[in-house]
């Protein structure tokens, strides 16, 4: 159990800045996910604070102690990755065990045929047999105990992985991508797992992912990173009403928020291809609108985008409708309830508006800024 | 199923098999020659397996020895020679403690040396690794002479040290360890750094088991090689025969004056032999199933 403190982490690869002052506070018990397109430095991030890695400048701080010369080892955290990473020659109980034979025996207890005549090696032999048997239960994993890695499914390996990592009680744990090696369904299935491990654990959970899906999730907090920044940090609701940059705005949501070009006059007032979108800045002038698929409502005039039908994608649920809308790069989309099925036909021609609340405004640097409703009133005058 | 026939397939075969009788052929002239009487060496004749007629064997007659006494089973005197003539048990045990502690060693030094080429990032590696290449381009018959006269000055000619000391540290094998440590994931390390195991406790209980096929590999070039060494035993052993090895130990039958022992010395051969094909036998079957890396991916 303990809190984890970024502080102004630097990190360059000859002269490519990987990292260019990350600053983070992780609580304790914590699920935080760290969630960015690969190349973000989310990773290096996550090993600079395993240890396995140095930090250009910048400290590292685990319960309020910084850990900067420590190593991996002393540094109490356990660690999941992507390639599950188990020793082939090791059965899954061996494998489980390792952490707490390097931790419980002396180095002389652990020498091969010598150390077990040694005395009280027995004991604890005995005790990491049971402390594993209780991890392998935990993950419904004690029938595959004497099993080699080779011999099991991805899914398996990666419950030995996390057992391996649970087994000793760290305070906190580091995952690195752990579901991209599995198939679909199995990956929907250990994300649950995975969150419902930290409730009962109540440890801190550190997850490193590229798929904002599991991130969304999983986590209590997310931190999305890009070009080796923090972009924000935040709840996932947070991020996913409020971004504070349009990148965020891009990552977060799937399938993907819809991003509009707009002009600002003079007045505040917001135009997208020359027509009123009865809003007006509310405060720096806006360049993109960005609008959710489910907050686009389709309506029959005053509608600020207008398109035509290219794709209708029923998925039982939901109806999620492409336009080719004018003035927009990109095909807009837009959530429609099961109940329009069949109402909605290709080449159709498609009114949509928003309630201004749900409508995000971002300006030329890319960063949130306000738009609010301009009133009726004033529109008349 | 059927087969058709292909001059390609066909050329090919015939090529092989006529490669491996020219391979094959010293073994044959070896084992056959231990298996016949010295008369039937003599003439080439007997066939495979010699006549296995009784004969007087020349040593006993001098010796003063009556005909019906020193009748002798060709097969039976030659092998019994081999062990009788020459303390044969005792060049064995030497070849398998030179060869066993030289492989040992040399595992000592190159699975560190290969796990720091490949998984540690430090000034000058690049460097050491070339030099280790370079290495490998060294006769062992250019250095001979600086290497004698070394051992000589510190007094270890004669010695169990002197056949075992100069191949302590094999450029081969840190080239080959270093090879197959490069295709150990990387997160395997930092798995075994998390679960706290300093540098060497990652050398002997991670990479040395991982790398088990790539070891024997090296086992077997390195045993082979030394334990059918004649040339560096031949001259840092001069004088003491207890510390024969197995090569040394044929030229006991090399006749010179006494007449020539050719039935006894290709039996002492085939005696030599024999231990390195049942090894390659046994470690064939480990090269098959032996521990791949593929629980790792």
């Amino acid at each position: 159990m303990a809190t984890i403190q970024f502080r102004d982490i630097r990190k360059s690869f000859g002269d490519t800045d990987v990292l260019k002052g990350v600053g983070l506070d992780v609580a304790d018990g914590e699920f935080l996910s760290l969630v960015g397109p690969s190349g973000c430095g989310k990773s290096t991030l996550l090993r600079i604070l395993a240890g396995l890695e140095s930090q250009t400048s910048g400290s590292v701080m685990i319960g309020g102690k910084p850990v900067d010369g420590l190593h991996a080892a002393d540094r109490d955290l356990a660690m999941v990755f992507q390639s599950y990473a188990l020793y082939p020659h090791l059965t899954v109980a061996e494998n489980i065990a390792v952490p707490l034979t390097m931790r419980r025996l002396s180095r002389a207890q652990r020498l091969p045929l010598v150390g077990r005549l040694l005395p009280g090696c027995k004991a604890t032999r005995t005790e990491i047999g049971t402390t594993v048997r209780e991890a392998a239960e935990m993950l419904d994993i004690a029938h595959l105990l004497d099993r080699k890695p080779g011999q099991l499914s991805g899914g398996q390996r990666q419950r030995v992985a996390v057992g391996r990592a649970l087994v000793r009680e760290p305070s906190a744990f580091l995952l690195d991508e752990p579901l991209s090696n599995l198939d679909a369904k199995m990956r929907v299935h250990m994300r649950a797992e995975i969150a419902q491990l930290n409730r009962s654990l109540g440890a801190t959970f550190v997850y490193v992912t590229h798929d904002q899906a599991e991130a969304m999730t999983m986590s209590d907090r997310i931190a999305v990173m890009m070009e080796g920044e923090l972009l924000q940090v935040g709840t996932p609701d947070a991020l996913y009403d409020h971004p504070q940059d349009i990148r965020v705005a891009q990552f977060i949501g799937s399938p993907a928020i819809n991003i509009l070009p707009v002009d600002t006059d003079a007045s505040g007032a917001i135009h997208m291809c020359d027509m009123a979108t009865g809003l007006r800045a509310g405060g720096t002038p806006i360049e993109h609108l960005g609008v959710r698929p489910e907050a686009l409502i389709p309506c029959d005039e005053d509608g600020f985008v207008v398109g035509r039908v290219r794709l209708i994608e029923n998925l039982g649920s939901d109806l999620f409708v492409q336009l080719d809308a004018a003035g927009v790069p990109l095909p807009v989309t837009v959530r429609l309830p099961s109940e329009a099925r069949g109402r909605v036909k290709l080449r159709d021609v498609m009114q949509l508006t928003a309630d201004p609340a749900r409508i995000c405004g971002f300006d030329v640097a890319g960063k949130a800024a306000p738009v609010v409703a301009i009133e009726k009133v004033a529109s008349h005058v | 199923m059927t087969y058709r026939f292909s001059t390609r397939q066909t050329l090919a075969h015939v090529v092989l098999i006529l490669g491996a009788v020219i391979v094959l052929l010293p073994f044959y002239v070896m084992i056959s020659t231990s298996l016949k009487s010295p008369a039937e060496i003599a003439t080439g004749t007997g066939g495979v397996f010699g006549s296995q007629a009784l004969f007087a064997d020349q040593t006993c007659l001098t010796l003063g020895g009556s005909k019906a006494d020193c009748l002798v089973r060709p097969v039976l005197d030659n092998y019994t020679k081999a062990f009788t003539e020459a303390p044969m048990w005792r060049y064995l045990l030497n070849g398998v403690i030179v060869t066993l502690s030289i492989f040992a060693l040399q595992t000592l030094v190159a699975v560190p040396a290969a796990y720091a080429l490949a998984k540690l990032r430090f000034w000058g590696r690049d460097a050491a690794f070339a030099l280790v290449l370079f290495c490998l381009l060294i006769p062992v018959h250019a250095i001979a002479l600086p290497l004698y006269l070394m051992l000589a000055k510190l007094g270890l000619t004669n010695s169990y040290a002197a056949l075992i000391l100069p191949w302590t540290v094999s450029a081969f094998g840190i080239f080959l360890m270093r090879q197959f440590f490069m295709t150990v994931p990387d997160d395997l390390i930092d798995a075994a750094r998390m679960d706290g195991m300093g540098e060497f406790a990652i050398i002997w209980r991670v990479m040395l088991p991982t790398a088990i096929p790539a070891l024997l590999a090296f086992a077997i070039f390195s045993v082979v090689a030394h334990w059918n060494d004649y040339f560096w035993p031949r001259i840092v052993i001069t004088g003491d025969r207890s510390l024969f090895t197995p090569p040394l130990g044929l030229r006991e039958f090399k006749g010179d004056l006494g007449g020539d022992f050719y039935g006894p010395m290709m039996a002492s051969a085939t005696i030599i032999a024999v231990p390195l094909v049942v090894a390659f036998l046994l470690a064939q079957r480990r090269f098959i199933d032996g521990i791949t890396l593929s629980g790792m991916k």
